[in-house]
């Protein structure tokens, strides 16, 4: 994500907002549904060889369990195998998130990805895999859901009182961070579209000379293309949230 | 088994000073309650809300809300206040490294607030050393500002179906709030305490649900690690 400060978000925004408007891409309802057994990531990963621990009928997303080896580190055998799932899921560019893919000695590992047709990435916490350690292995979460069809979308669009919201801050002091991507919701929520979002953080660090300052963080996620005859919150449901959502 | 849930929405004005609502904190102690009352047949109990959530209920000045319970998951405004955790609850404060979690309070406490410890403090352990807590095994929250929204409060329930799965509480709770981050900032943080660096170290490390439960009481000050 990018640090800026208020007063570069319009311009920054401009920016992103340029060029050719990439489509939105419906999402295939999960194979097999609440029958895990009909799922064909599982067969996916049981065929890699892991051990399997369940599907979730909303996502379709597989929670398996990956052995280490005795330094508890991913064996390279293994790291080429989750990439291969990834692109068995859907067909995107996949890529560690450590740099020089070191993974001695980490507790929680992902694969993020990306979608070459648009040159933009896939944020939120879905269109992932997802490892932390857990005893003697890692617990791996493969959240990444297949893209049927596209839509084209009827341009961009610049998320509505943005500006007014970030001005009501006022004079307290807020540290913004910004993206924009494509959006894939968590395993445990149902998602028919992935659509390109703006995801803005908006951070508050306690100041020590006021007696009973509190942090805290707020999350807005906006679409940043409009859809004819579809809501902006279609497809980020429980994320979409104009009024609480960065002014809380 | 036995498990509490309380949250606070809403807070007084301190002074001249207006504390944000959160008005979704309540959903991940809910959520984390009834998944776990369903998977592993917990008794939940939920031990108060905003204005009925007092500090003085957990802290011994009138009760000790939270002896007696194996976990503890309460959420609402956390921060860092003359060297240890603060919970800002609707008109009080609750600094549990300080009281409330010692005697016979519970195994896992869970803290859904800011500022848990500061990553980069030094002195993060002495609060948690201060004191003998014979029961407490595990604290978890987070090392950062903690984001507070519909879908992120799913961490509750992803943590419950981990914790009733076997997986270790610390990966549970590293993995659940992970799993429902849309932007990377938060920072998940397991503390735990044993009566030596190894058994504190395995905690980390081995220890889920079955296993704290049944760990004898710490007769002597507890070791303190954490994993981030």
């Amino acid at each position: 994500m990018v640090r800026l400060d208020r007063s570069q978000i319009d311009d920054w925004l401009s920016d992103r907002l340029r060029g050719t408007v990439p489509p939105v891409y419906t999402l295939e309802r999960p194979s097999g549904g609440a029958d895990a057994a009909r799922s064909p990531l599982r067969r996916q990963l049981q065929e890699r060889g892991f051990e399997t621990l369940e599907v979730n009928p909303n996502s379709g997303s597989v929670t398996f369990v990956l052995p280490t080896n005795q330094a508890n580190t991913i064996m390279e055998e293994y790291a080429e195998q989750l990439l291969a799932a990834c692109q068995a899921a859907d067909k995107r560019d996949y890529f560690w998130v450590q740099a020089d893919g070191n993974h001695e000695g980490a507790t929680e590992l992902e694969i993020r990805s990306r979608l070459s047709e648009s040159d933009m990435q896939v944020l939120g916490p879905g269109g992932r895999m997802l490892l932390v350690a857990n005893g003697n292995a890692f617990v791996g979460d493969l959240t990444i859901r297949r893209r049927g069809g596209t839509q084209e979308a009827d341009g961009w669009r610049r998320p509505p009182q943005l500006m007014e919201h970030l001005e009501a801050y006022g004079e307290l002091a807020v540290t913004l961070f910004a993206d924009t991507g494509y959006f894939e919701t968590s395993k445990r929520e149902t998602q028919g579209l992935l659509r390109p979002v703006l995801v803005l953080v908006a951070e508050h660090e306690p100041d020590p000379e006021r007696e009973f300052d509190v942090g805290w963080r707020r999350l807005l996620v906006e679409p940043i293309t409009d859809l004819h005859g579809v809501s902006p919150g279609s497809g980020i449901d429980l994320w979409y949230d104009p009024e609480g959502g960065i002014r809380g | 088994m036995h498990t509490q849930v309380a949250w606070t929405t809403f807070f007084r004005w301190r002074g001249m000073t207006w504390l944000s609502r959160l008005i979704y904190s309540y959903r991940a102690p809910i959520l984390f309650g009834t998944e776990i009352a369903y998977l592993q047949g917990m008794r939940v109990e939920v031990t108060g809300a905003d204005e009925r959530l007092l500090a003085s209920d957990y802290d011994g000045r009138t009760k000790r809300m939270a002896d007696g319970a194996d976990i503890l998951y309460i959420a609402g405004h956390g921060r860092q206040a003359r060297g240890q955790f603060e919970l800002l609850l609707h008109s009080d404060e609750w600094r549990p490294a300080s009281a409330g979690l010692d005697g016979n309070g519970p195994r896992v406490a869970i803290f859904d607030a800011c500022n848990l410890i500061t990553p980069n403090d030094g002195d993060w352990a002495a609060p948690w050393m201060a004191a003998v807590r014979p029961n407490l095994r595990l604290v978890l929250g987070f090392a950062s500002n903690a984001t507070v929204s519909k879908a992120a409060s799913f961490r509750g329930e992803e943590f419950a179906e981990r914790v009733a799965r076997g997986d270790t509480i610390a990966g549970a709770w590293i993995a659940a709030v992970r799993s429902h981050d849309a932007h990377g900032r938060d920072r998940p943080v397991a503390i735990a305490f044993g009566s030596d660096d190894t058994e504190a170290k395995h905690l980390l490390g081995h220890g889920n649900l079955a296993t704290v439960l049944s760990m004898p009481p710490l007769t002597s000050a507890a070791v303190v690690r954490r994993q981030l």
